[in-house]
């Protein structure tokens, strides 16, 4: 497994990851809380972002609406806790199939019709705007007033159940993000991975080829909404409130694909460095405004103003995305993310 | 008495629809002549709202007069964009434009909630709440007057577009003149959510039912409901 994992990178590829995640391992033993949850929001973005990828990235159809699966798997996980006390690890089944269901649905109603480009994402878009209406209007899981997770005060770490401090938060989510790394290294390699990318560099000669591209580009699809419904059940058991509004908002879908668009889309650590770079600077940024006396509530924005200068730069000064240059600079070897193209 | 009713709320719709639809028609030139979806176009009407807003609390300026001076702004505004950002776009994969002005209308909407904050603003205008009475019908004056201003802009438009027949060789020129109209649209956005700002006390549900109709129309329709099959 571990080989099949490292196969693309250089020896000093894997000496670099391989430190990485022993740092990363033990880093809750040194470090203080807020640089624990500054970290879990680190892994956040990966593993949103590396979900998406798939999608977009490997398949190369570009979905604005990932929220969607995202706040089904938060409601799901959430909804089956408070009533029926359900562990998060039981209902996540559920909320993967729910979002593959909805998932395949919109993939099956944009790719029979033949719903291109600009006016698929539009579709993705207006899918989870209508649910996130849907869900304010949706009394069973509080609606508009929100649904909340009873925090109960217990010794310990409950990890069936998901209850406990944040460390316990921050080794679940590594271990999905590097679950996740190695899932889609494997899918890359396969030939499942061979067609994603053939279909997304030339679909029609994808498809004068023999491949099957309706089924790929659903499977894309339904594998990526399920990967995005986990992310969200976790979410919602580390944050105990939701909201449809936060939830499921095109913001929210614009922000976990964010790590992807700044590492590098369609690359394996893209989304990982995207996420390392993204979330430290938009984290110091937060803490040099409550510096400032004054401006501590009018600057609420500015990190959202961060985020959007980002997307605005790698687009027009290195679209490719800054791991690639990275991995260049480094001499870390291909980075195996484009397939060996 | 339903009857009444349901006709006045037709008539306010339809007004509304008339600034919605101006608000369209700038989204649709820009497309149709450079191919690009201007994800932003909600936000930079916003600026035109708030525009219109500054005008009126320090000109004390009507903002069914301010339209010329906002639209001339955001000409500027929309001008230095596509000279700056846009015109590197060309091309860029589709997908790469999409975001990028998804990136820009994060940056809007975010900086006019560090400028003006979270609260609703509304123009307190001495006609707010007057009305016309036409038989049956009662209608906002307001309301009114924003469907009115849109009808007028939008038949300058297509007066414009009858006298500058465009060439195709031109598209690309002629961004300039079509980002200004659209930039009239903005500024007639803007008088619209500032005259009505009971809007967005309705139900939430129609907007659900909008984006179910936008769902279909994506499907069955997707070169619109007029629009001719390619």
């Amino acid at each position: 497994m571990l080989n099949l994992w490292l196969g693309g990178a250089n020896p000093r590829g894997r000496a670099l990851l391989a430190g990485m995640l022993a740092v990363l391992a033990a880093a809750p033993f040194f470090v203080d809380s807020y640089i624990v949850s500054v970290l879990i929001l680190v892994f956040y973005f990966a593993y949103l972002g590396q979900a998406w990828n798939i999608m977009m990235g490997f398949a190369g159809q570009l979905s604005l609406g990932h929220a969607l699966y995202f706040g089904l798997g938060a409601y799901t996980g959430a909804a089956l806790y408070v009533k029926f006390g359900l562990s998060p690890w039981l209902s996540m089944p559920v909320a993967i199939v729910i979002a593959m269901a909805v998932g395949a649905a919109i993939g099956a109603l944009g790719f029979r019709f033949r719903i291109g480009g600009v006016y698929f994402a539009l579709l993705t878009i207006a899918f989870a705007e209508f649910t996130r209406i849907l869900f304010d209007h949706f009394t069973w899981v509080g609606g508009s007033s929100g649904l909340f997770l009873p925090v109960a005060s217990r010794q310990g770490n409950d990890l069936w159940m998901l209850r406990g401090a944040p460390i316990m938060f921050y080794y679940v989510w590594l271990v999905l993000t590097v679950g996740l790394l190695i899932l889609c290294r494997a899918l890359l390699a396969s030939r499942l991975g061979y067609y994603w990318l053939a279909i997304r560099e030339d679909e029609p000669a994808a498809q004068a080829l023999g491949i099957d591209t309706f089924r790929y580009k659903m499977i894309a699809v339904m594998l990526s909404a399920g990967l995005t419904a986990v992310a969200g059940v976790l979410n919602a058991f580390y944050f105990n409130v939701l909201f449809p509004e936060p939830t499921f908002s095109i913001n929210r879908s614009i922000e976990l694909i964010l790590g992807a668009i700044i590492g590098g889309v369609g690359t394996l650590m893209g989304p990982i460095i995207g996420a390392f770079i993204l979330t430290p600077l938009g984290e110091s940024l937060t803490l040099i405004i409550e510096q400032i006396p004054t401006g501590v509530q009018k600057l609420d924005g500015l990190k959202q103003v961060f985020y959007g200068l980002c997307v605005v730069l790698i687009v027009l000064f290195q679209r490719a995305g800054v791991w690639p240059w990275l991995a260049r600079k480094l001499r870390l070897g291909a980075d195996g993310g484009k397939g060996g193209a | 008495m339903p009857f009444e009713l349901y006709l006045n709320q037709i008539v306010s719709g339809l007004l509304t629809g008339l600034v919605y639809g101006l608000s369209a028609l700038g989204l649709s030139v820009i497309f149709g002549v450079v191919k690009i979806v201007n994800f932003a176009h909600g936000e930079m009407m916003v600026i035109g709202m708030y525009l219109a807003l500054l005008l009126f609390r320090f000109a004390g300026l009507d903002p069914l007069l301010s339209i010329p001076i906002v639209a001339l702004i955001l000409f500027g505004l929309g001008y230095a964009l596509q000279a700056t950002v846009i015109n590197r776009l060309i091309e860029v994969p589709d997908y790469m434009q999409f975001l990028l002005l998804a990136g820009i209308a994060i940056i809007i909407v975010s900086l006019s909630l560090i400028v003006f904050g979270p609260d609703a603003q509304n123009v307190q205008l001495s006609y707010a709440y007057d009305s016309v009475q036409i038989g049956l019908l009662i209608i906002d004056k307001a309301r009114l007057l924003a469907g009115a201003a849109a009808v007028g802009v939008a038949a300058a438009l297509f007066l414009f577009f009858e006298v500058f027949q465009p060439r195709d060789d031109l598209a690309v020129d002629s961004v300039g003149p079509d980002q200004m109209r659209v930039r009239f649209d903005v500024a007639l956005g803007d008088t619209w959510g500032l005259l009505d700002d009971r809007l967005l006390l309705q139900p939430s549900l129609k907007s659900m039912f909008s984006f179910g109709l936008l769902i279909l129309v994506l499907i069955f329709r997707p070169q619109g409901l007029l629009g001719k099959r390619t």
